[in-house]
């Protein structure tokens, strides 16, 4: 899938970037496919799978933009996805909510569930 | 830094002994259980609770309860995974690596090595 609408495609980030409660709706808005990665400064599987994140945003660039949201400043985010459990990817296509990965996998299975292929 | 520190070795001794009497041990990598008692510290003075670092507090202390550490899902998960969800505790009967049954969590536990870069940045 690759990205359509009005921008440009030098326009789409390939590095996550920062969402939070009040960017997020602007964000996913804006961009027809990302995907969010809530996580936490603490949480050592959330740090684990950041670097999977950073790369996959620059090798699907322009497929895919990839977002970090920070779930101890974003309350809201929280609340509002009944995120529990993290790291989590919440999965946006066209602005809307379609599926979400709990939990530190690897970089073959977030491409399998993102349906990403180079 | 000093009141810090004795916290974090009572919050430490007192893991140990739990993670004894429950045929647990702490997970073999220093730097993780070291940033994982970190994060519990920093909820504890943000909460008033040392909950899991790696659980989305709701504020609402009646739910949030269930996840302060040793969390109500600690047995479920180190039975089915070899360890927590967070990897403070890991199985003591069989080795840590050994335990992630998926080829994807082999590729995680490799990765471990790039959690330092993101450490108290």
């Amino acid at each position: 899938m690759e990205v359509s609408g009005s921008l440009d495609e030098n326009e789409y980030p390939d590095n996550p970037i920062e969402v939070t409660d009040e960017n997020l709706d602007e964000t996913v808005q804006k961009y027809p496919f990302i995907a969010i990665d809530c996580w936490s400064s603490w949480c050592i599987p959330c740090l684990a799978i950041m670097p999977i994140i950073k790369k996959l945003a620059k090798t699907y660039k322009g497929k895919v933009v990839f977002g970090e949201l920070n779930i101890a400043k974003n309350k809201e985010a929280t609340t509002r996805f009944d995120l529990k459990a993290i790291p989590v990817l919440l999965v946006f296509k066209d602005g809307r909510l379609v599926d979400r990965l709990t939990g530190a996998y690897g970089r073959k299975t977030i491409e399998s569930r993102l349906k990403l292929s180079e | 830094m000093k009141v810090l520190n004795k916290s974090k070795e009572k919050l430490r001794d007192g893991f140990k002994r739990y993670a004894e009497s429950q045929g647990f041990t702490f997970n073999p990598d220093e730097k993780v259980v070291d940033t994982l008692l970190d994060g519990m510290l920093w909820n504890k003075k943000e909460y008033g609770y040392q909950y899991c670092p790696c659980r989305a507090v709701s504020g609402d202390k009646g739910k949030d309860v269930k996840l302060v550490c040793p969390c109500v899902y600690i047995h479920e998960e180190v039975e089915r995974m070899g360890r927590c969800w967070c990897g403070l505790f890991v199985n003591a009967d069989s080795k840590f690596k050994e335990t992630f049954r998926e080829q994807e969590m082999q590729e995680w536990y490799q990765i471990w090595s790039n959690v330092d870069k993101r450490i108290k940045s």
